[in-house]
């Protein structure tokens, strides 16, 4: 057997034991995921009633919901919450298990965040697309080839967004307040991602500052190619995938950084 | 096989103080106490042995397997593992040895064993043939039919030490560390995982050190025992040596034909270098040094009526009670 095909075949078995387990808990999935609709829902219904009849930072109320819609499939798809597993494992010591095992720990997380991304996406999608026909300011006035484009976009911020996650799990490693300082985290991220409003609607240097970090990246730019507002601006769509890319990057060194020194630190409590 | 030289692990705990006040203020300095778990230790295992690792509770047993299966950092001192620095956590390492903990559970509780074993396959490269080979040989050793297809949190403690013990050699790994594998198991379950370890050790050759606190396990399973003591290594070797180590004394007990008064019988004893333990007609027990048993016995048959006469060794209990105590009677003495 090659490298590769047992390295694709442990993903394999991991992919059928996680859906197992989801599947077992599935109307556990089903709330959380519905769960996460809310706040979408309700800054769509707060946009809606402000804008009325005319237009708000260059958003009517239809575009309103298109963006909303967005923000709620694409925040489902690339968020990641590895951080409170993470860091219950690694203070009660059932991290050891994983650390035992000759397959990196990272792995279990990433094949996860697969499966539960594959379950939401067989809902959502298929949902969104029986909506539209009734509701035609949810129809996506894009072309296939940017459809292409946003799956590109959605993968690269659900990997930026795992492995900040993961990063933030990996505090637990010094301290006991990881969750907490990850919860302030996505209080930012909520604002400047821009699910609770389009970054339009903000001060300039605040809309600059969430460009330069990972913010507008990880939300703001695959719901900006999916509703077609970058449809005449390919430069900003390159530069879209350049600060993705970039971003990804560096995220990934400093998660190899602070892996290997959490690890000196790690307590492996209990037994 | 494995080799430990001036081993140290230092927790560093933060110290709480109860209190609103001081616990704002431990947000900004926190203080912290040092606790050596393990503090310099040395020992070999060379491939193949049974080693049994005693000591009492906290004394440092189940982080020395931490750090050697590279869980832990040590704070300094050397670590070799069948070659590898444990620490490094190379997947190479990681498929040759295992470490079961009785208190802690490797298999994922949502799914049947078997799937966890499945997984185990794929991550540790098991070949198809050689994994139905072995969970033959294991189904039929440990008697799990019936167990591994339910759910693991259905599991009785027992029948969940069976599967955590098939998960852990699955791999066939040739060093294992087992931290307490019997705890909490029935008498026959313990002679069932003892009789199981006792033929993996002699099928595979495989090296393993084992904590219990039951003796009845180490005197089952190990020729050689390491005794650890508030971090500190106190006795290392033959287990039958242990006895003469830490109990210099033999127990002789007689069955006399005749009433004797209490002060004579105890005059022969005396006069035998050894001391009446308790005396209640018939049954006579006295204690002596191991040196002088055999004088000492001929004396009382001379001299007392003997119908029966038993020299026995104290029960490894009590000589790990009293190795136990003087450990630590010498810790506070330093
Ligand atoms: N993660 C940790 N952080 C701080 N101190 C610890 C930690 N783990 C263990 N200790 C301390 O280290 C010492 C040794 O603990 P250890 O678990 O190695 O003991 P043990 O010999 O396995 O005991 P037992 O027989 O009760 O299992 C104890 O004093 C314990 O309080
Ligand atoms: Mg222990």
């Amino acid at each position: 057997m090659s490298g590769a095909a047992a390295f694709w075949r442990k993903y394999g078995v991991l992919f059928k034991s996680d859906w197992a387990i989801m599947m077992a808990y599935r109307s556990e999935t089903l709330i959380w995921m519905v769960g996460a609709f809310v706040q979408p829902l309700v800054s769509l219904a707060v946009w809606v009633s402000l804008s009325g009849e005319g237009s708000i930072a260059g958003y009517t109320a239809s575009d309103y919901v298109l963006y909303f819609t967005a923000v709620l499939v694409v925040d489902r798809l690339t968020r990641a919450w590895d951080v409170y597993e993470l860091d219950r494992d690694i203070r009660e010591g059932t991290f050891s298990a994983k650390l035992l095992r000759p397959f990196h720990p990272i792995h279990w997380s990433i094949n996860g965040n697969i499966v539960y991304k594959t379950f939401f996406a067989m809902l959502m999608i298929p949902s969104w697309l029986l909506l539209a026909m009734f509701f035609p300011a949810m129809r996506i006035p894009v072309d296939m080839g940017t459809i292409g484009l946003v799956i590109l976009a959605i993968a690269l911020s659900s990997a930026i967004r795992f492995v900040i996650g993961y990063q933030f799990g990996l505090l637990a490693f010094w301290s006991n307040r990881a969750t907490a300082m990850y919860a302030l985290y996505e209080g930012i991220h909520m604002f400047l991602s821009g699910r609770i409003a389009p970054l339009s609607m903000f001060p300039d240097w605040v809309a600059d500052a969430a460009r330069v970090l990972p913010f507008y990246f990880t939300v703001a730019f695959p719901v900006d190619l999916l509703t077609g507002r970058l449809a005449d601006e390919p430069e900003t769509v390159w530069i879209g995938f350049a600060g993705q890319a970039g971003w990804l990057l560096l995220l990934a060194l400093s998660l190899r950084f602070i892996w290997r020194n959490g690890l000196k630190r790690y307590g492996a409590a209990g037994g | 096989m494995i080799h430990v030289e001036g081993l140290t692990k230092i927790y560093r705990v933060h110290v709480r103080q109860p209190g609103f006040v001081a616990s704002l203020r431990s947000l900004f300095h926190r203080e912290y106490r040092e606790v050596a778990a393990v503090d310099g230790i040395n020992f070999d295992i060379p491939e193949g042995q049974i080693v049994g690792f005693l000591g009492p509770n906290g004394a440092g047993k189940t982080t020395t397997m931490k750090l050697l299966t590279g869980l832990l950092h040590p704070t300094s001192g050397r670590i070799e593992v069948g070659g590898f620095v444990p620490f490094r956590q190379q997947n190479a390492f990681k498929k040759r040895v295992s470490l079961v903990m009785g208190q802690k559970s490797q298999l994922i509780w949502d799914i049947p064993a078997s799937e966890t074993f499945l997984i185990h396959k794929e991550i540790y490269e098991i070949p198809a043939a050689s994994f139905k080979e072995r969970i033959d040989y294991f189904t039929e050793m440990l008697d799990l039919s019936l167990i591994i297809d339910k759910p693991v949190r259905q599991l009785s403690l027992g029948e969940r030490m069976k599967c955590e013990l098939v998960a852990a050699l699955l791999h066939r790994p040739d060093i294992v560390f087992l931290d307490e594998p019997t705890i909490g198991l029935d008498v026959n379950m313990q002679e069932a995982l003892r009789r199981f370890i006792q033929s993996y050790n002699r099928d595979y050759k495989a090296t393993i050190l084992l904590t219990s606190h039951y003796m009845a396990d180490v005197s089952a399973l190990c020729e050689r025992v390491l005794v650890i003591n508030d971090g500190k290594l106190i006795y290392d070797g033959a287990i039958s040596k242990l006895i003469d180590r830490f109990s210099p004394m033999k127990r002789i007990t007689l069955v006399l034909g005749a009433k004797i008064d209490t002060s004579v019988v105890e005059a022969a004893v005396r006069n035998g270098g050894g001391r009446v333990v308790a005396y209640d007609y018939p049954q006579l027990e006295v204690e002596g040094p191991r040196e002088e048993v055999t004088g000492l016995s001929a004396k009382l048959l001379t001299e007392l009526p003997v119908i029966d006469l038993t020299i026995e060794d104290p029960s490894l209990e009590s000589v790990i009670g009293l190795a136990y105590s003087e450990g630590a009677a010498g810790e506070s003495r330093r």
